[in-house]
């Protein structure tokens, strides 16, 4: 190329040779930093972990990527499980398998809080945004809420089982007692014992020399006062120290000694943080378990029917076509007699007629007309059977 | 010809603005090219130089590139509902490919504007660029300087954290103060009495087209006058000490914006009043440099981008006021002036808000715009860093910079809970926190 | 620096750019392919077998019929193959109310402008228990998921 003649100092292009090299370095970096991710290694090793136990539909159809449960219902972004890929495999995999894969433990009341409804983080806490452990876990300076993990349960003198009672009864607050919340049940019972309620209101019942308990856990920590207490500046440590000792946490204060133990005020501590305001729809709510038990039994409650060798598809219509639901056989009466021994007590011609038009038989019989009121006013529904069922039921329950 | 003849030539016709030979296609290149032709064909070589603009103002203006494309990418993926911004950033940081770099790009981009428009304007008023036809274009730069603290104020509400709520808090409320207007200033840009969705949805459309917008007209505008004016400062030292001969300069031929500026035609002038020892071809010499200029400021943005995040704090909660809740950097030595400068007069206590927050920024700003028209220096004390004739001038300048810059410093570093001093290495009280 | 040297020096600054420029361009389309969706699933969990009574149970969420005769499931889509639109289960038939298409209960058309019959999809058992079906899988008419023996 021809010389320049005003050319500014050669340096410049030296310089844009080394500015385009870092530039080139820094894209690289930036990109090597998105695309290794922390969760994509978990992932290929829990297609191996599927593969080693024999799950290779699964396996094959394994797709990677950012997992997530959303339920706007809840407000619930939780993608927890782009790690905690064995969550739902609770008796297909181990439950030893190292963390982050090892299943759900499979607790008795996991059914009626399904995955795909409540995501992780309403009962863990946590930061469901993230995809990476620490920022899901603890989720840095900023976050409020994380995740409540067995180390921070220790600091607290807890397990964490019994920490995440704290988070069961935001919803829970309602009932008397839940089972598998001993430590929230005991400090509600100790609410009703202790007479908390002479001095602090709480869902608008009780007295005013105490402030108001009613969303507790929703106060802002800086309006506490730490002054007094000791160790970490804390609502939970806070609220146990002053269970335990008011006097010293609040000095002057008319809150009396209660002389709990250790367990009694962390329970109680447990409860107060509880109480917090959400607003789940009222179909997550549920509705408190001493209320809801019908006082007459429920056909899921009884046992299927008995074999009757010869009268299978009988047995089948009685189990399908709705039979079971309002009679049992020898379990006593749900919504109609219990039908054991009946085919002793009717005959066949009377089965037929019944079956074919159960209101009929009522109509014409004089000695069946107080039946309707024997059993709730409700005569048994025309169930359309066909001829063939009818023969078929027949043949099932003259053998009871 | 061959293949690689073909496409030799065929590289040629693309790259021949950026790679001329010989004079004639210098000039041409300028010319002739719609990227380039701002620049005049010959530039003063001092005008490039770095020593005597660090190219500060194109900095700022790459900045705002940045800027532009960062934030046009964010807009596919940023909700402005005050239900959902919060979750969307932190969809941005966590669930979008590359999200973290494009936000944090924006965002510290967004800082290094507002601080180099600042060294910009110290830079042109230490060079005595400001007096003489430049005079328009020193105002047009302060409305550039206060549009681009708008642009950043109106995003900093967007993220719907803690720290974009309270920051905008405490601004919205220190333009409360003005005299008369105030109160309905605050009602018309909030849309309301509080900041909520009217706010955001304000803000967002605020920060997103109009402000930007101004600042493209302005920035026009600006770069069209610094052509008009000749080019920079640099050259009038050049121009007393030349032995050539001006040019009758024909006085029409001249474009202006709506008539309000008069003058000869544009790229005339310098090049035919300096010698040619003085000056260099725009092209290659000026665009290689800007080029290299443009991959630092991107090098440098890349660079903290990838090492340091954007913050964002809890989720936007007007119940809980955090403990300090502080204004953004560059609003500091605002909230600084507005916390102490609360005057009791007798019975009456005139607000630090309105002391502070609006009749200091707002004597500074007086004074920094009719500056030109006070200055009284000679032609010789243009164009050149500290000038001896100009240096009361400089003086007064530098201290209300370093006075600016020590409040903002104090505001960032000394300034804690309850607005209490706390030097370094003076721990806070550790934030109380539920668990 | 001779003309050689700068040549070669030059194209490694300005291919590292162009590189750089083309990942980033890479990258940002990238960006644009989401890496999760707020939308329901295509491979959804729905209730456990024995909260199924027999025959069709419709499930509005999801827009489709789980189809249970005894132990043995099916999933039938309730999306009408014509436009679009959600069928209605009828006694014996499947009716669509926008263009009044009239499908079997196994899905083959028998009356109105759907071209298609309705597609069944795959149905099998999420690892914890539940009834899955996959929108994303169809199946062949007259598929069935039976339950394990255990379940029954």
């Amino acid at each position: 190329m021809e010389p320049r003649q005003d050319e500014l100092e050669r340096q410049d292009f030296a310089w844009m040779v080394l500015a385009s090299l870092v530039f080139f370095i820094l894209v690289a970096i930036a990109a090597w930093r998105a695309f290794d991710t922390e969760y994509g290694p978990l992932q290929g090793r829990f297609r191996q972990i599927l593969e080693q136990h024999n799950q290779l539909a699964a396996a094959r159809r394994f797709r990677p990527g950012i997992r997530q449960i959303w339920n706007p219902e809840i407000g619930v972004v939780d993608r927890c499980i782009t790690c905690h890929l064995g969550y739902e495999w609770g008796g297909q995999l181990p439950t030893d398998l190292p963390q982050p894969f090892a299943p759900h433990p499979p607790l008795p009341y996991l059914d009626k809080h399904p995955f795909p409804q409540f995501g992780c983080t309403v009962c863990h806490g946590g930061q469901g945004w993230a995809t990476t452990a620490s920022m899901a876990h603890v989720g840095g300076e900023h976050w409020q809420s994380p995740m409540l993990s067995d180390k921070l349960a220790r600091r607290l003198g807890l397990t964490a089982a019994q920490l995440i009672q704290m988070r069961c009864n935001i919803c829970h607050r309602h009932d008397l007692s839940t089972p598998g919340m001993e430590e929230i049940n005991q400090a509600k019972d100790l609410v009703k014992r202790k007479k908390c309620l002479l001095c602090h209101a709480i869902e608008g019942k009780g007295g005013l020399v105490g402030p108001e308990l009613t969303y507790f856990g929703d106060k802002n920590p800086e309006l506490f006062d730490f002054k007094n207490v000791t160790g970490a500046h804390t609502v939970f440590n806070w609220s146990y120290q002053h269970l335990m000792n008011p006097d010293q946490i609040t000095p002057n204060t008319t809150m009396p000694t209660f002389g709990f133990e250790q367990a009694q005020a962390r329970a109680l501590t447990l409860l107060l943080l509880s109480w917090k305001r959400n607003n789940f729809p009222p179909q997550y709510i549920p509705t408190p378990v001493e209320i809801a038990q019908p006082p007459y039994k429920l056909a899921s409650a009884v046992g299927e029917p008995p074999m009757v060798a010869g009268a299978e598809s009988g047995r089948n219509i009685f189990r399908t076509r709705g039979c079971a639901f309002c009679h049992t056989v020898g379990q006593g009466r749900l919504l109609g007699p219990d039908l054991k021994g009946v085919g002793a007590r009717r005959d066949e011609r009377w089965m037929r007629q019944w079956l074919a038009d159960p209101a009929s038989v009522i109509r014409a019989y004089p000695e069946f007309a107080h039946w309707p009121d024997e059993y709730d006013g409700i005569v048994m529904p025309n169930q359309n059977l066909s001829a063939e069922e009818i023969n078929a039921l027949v043949a099932y329950l003259s053998k009871l | 010809m061959t293949m690689r003849e073909r496409l030799s030539a065929l590289w040629r016709t693309l790259a021949w603005s950026w790679d001329p030979r010989g004079e004639r296609e210098a000039g041409e290149a300028i010319v002739r090219n719609l990227w380039l032709h701002w620049f005049p064909a010959k530039v003063a070589r001092v005008s490039a130089s770095w020593s005597y603009s660090a190219w500060l103002g194109a900095i700022a203006a790459i900045l705002f590139l940045i800027l532009n494309v960062t934030g046009l990418l964010l807009m596919f993926f940023y909700v402005p509902s005050t239900e959902k911004a919060y979750g969307s950033m932190k969809d941005l940081d966590y669930a979008v490919t590359l999200g973290w770099l494009l936000r944090n790009q924006h965002r510290w981009a967004a800082h290094g504007m507002v601080a180099v428009a600042f060294l910009h304007m110290a830079r042109v008023f230490f060079t005595g660029a400001y007096r003489g036809p430049r005079a328009l274009n020193w105002l047009v730069g302060l409305a550039l300087l206060l549009t681009t603290l708008l642009c950043s104020f109106t995003g900093y509400l967007l993220p719907w954290d803690q720290l974009a709520l309270w920051a905008v808090t405490v601004g919205t409320n220190i333009a409360r103060e003005a005299p008369l207007a105030g109160e309905f200033i605050r009602y018309v840009l909030l849309g309301g009495t509080q900041i909520g969705q009217n706010a955001l949805l304000r803000f967002y459309v605020l920060h997103v087209f109009f402000i930007p917008l101004a600042i493209w007209a302005l920035f026009a505008y600006h770069m069209w006058r610094v052509r008009k004016d000749g080019g920079l400062a640099a050259i009038e030292p050049l121009r007393l000490n030349r032995q050539m001969q001006p040019k009758q300069m024909p006085a029409t031929k001249s474009y202006s914006l709506w008539g309000l500026a008069r003058g000869t035609s544009a790229a005339v002038r310098s090049s035919t009043e300096l010698e040619e020892s003085d000056q260099v071809f725009a092209s290659p010499s000026v665009t290689r440099r800007l080029v290299l200029v443009v991959l630092v400021v991107l090098n440098v943005t890349i660079l903290i981008s990838v090492f340091f995040n954007a913050p964002l704090e809890e989720a936007a909660n007007p119940a809980l006021t955090p403990n300090p809740a502080k204004a953004p950097w560059y609003f500091l030595w605002l909230q600084e002036l507005v916390a102490s400068t609360t005057i009791p007069i007798g019975s009456i206590r005139i607000s630090g808000g309105l002391i502070g927050g609006i009749i200091v920024p707002g004597v500074l700003l007086a004074a920094a715009a009719l500056w030109p028209w006070l200055d009284r220096s000679s032609p010789a004390a243009e164009g050149v860093w500290f000038a001896r004739e100009r240096r009361w001038q400089n003086a007064t300048f530098a201290t209300v910079l370093v006075l600016i810059v020590a409040l903002i410093m104090i505001g960032i570093f000394v300034r804690g809970p309850y607005w209490r001093l706390y030097w370094p290495g003076t721990p806070w009280p550790p934030t109380p926190r539920t668990l | 620096m001779n003309t050689t040297r700068r040549w070669v020096l030059s194209l490694m600054g300005r291919g590292a750019v162009a590189l750089a420029f083309l990942i980033q361009i890479g990258a940002a389309a990238r960006a644009f392919l989401p890496n999760v969706l707020y939308e329901p699933l295509k491979r959804f969990k729905l209730k456990r077998p024995d909260q199924y009574a027999e025959g069709f149970t419709f499930d509005p969420d999801h827009r489709l019929f789980v189809v249970r005769n005894q132990d043995n499931f099916h999933a039938i889509s309730a999306v009408c193959t014509h436009l679009g639109c959600t069928v209605q289960w009828r006694e014996t038939q499947f009716a669509c109310p926008c263009h009044g298409s009239r499908f079997r209960p196994d899905g083959i058309v028998i009356g109105g402008p759907a071209p298609r019959p309705l597609p069944w999809y795959d149905v099998s058992l999420s690892p914890d228990g539940f009834i899955e079906v996959d929108t994303e899988t169809q199946v062949e008419r007259g598929f069935n998921f039976t339950l394990p023996k255990a379940k029954a």
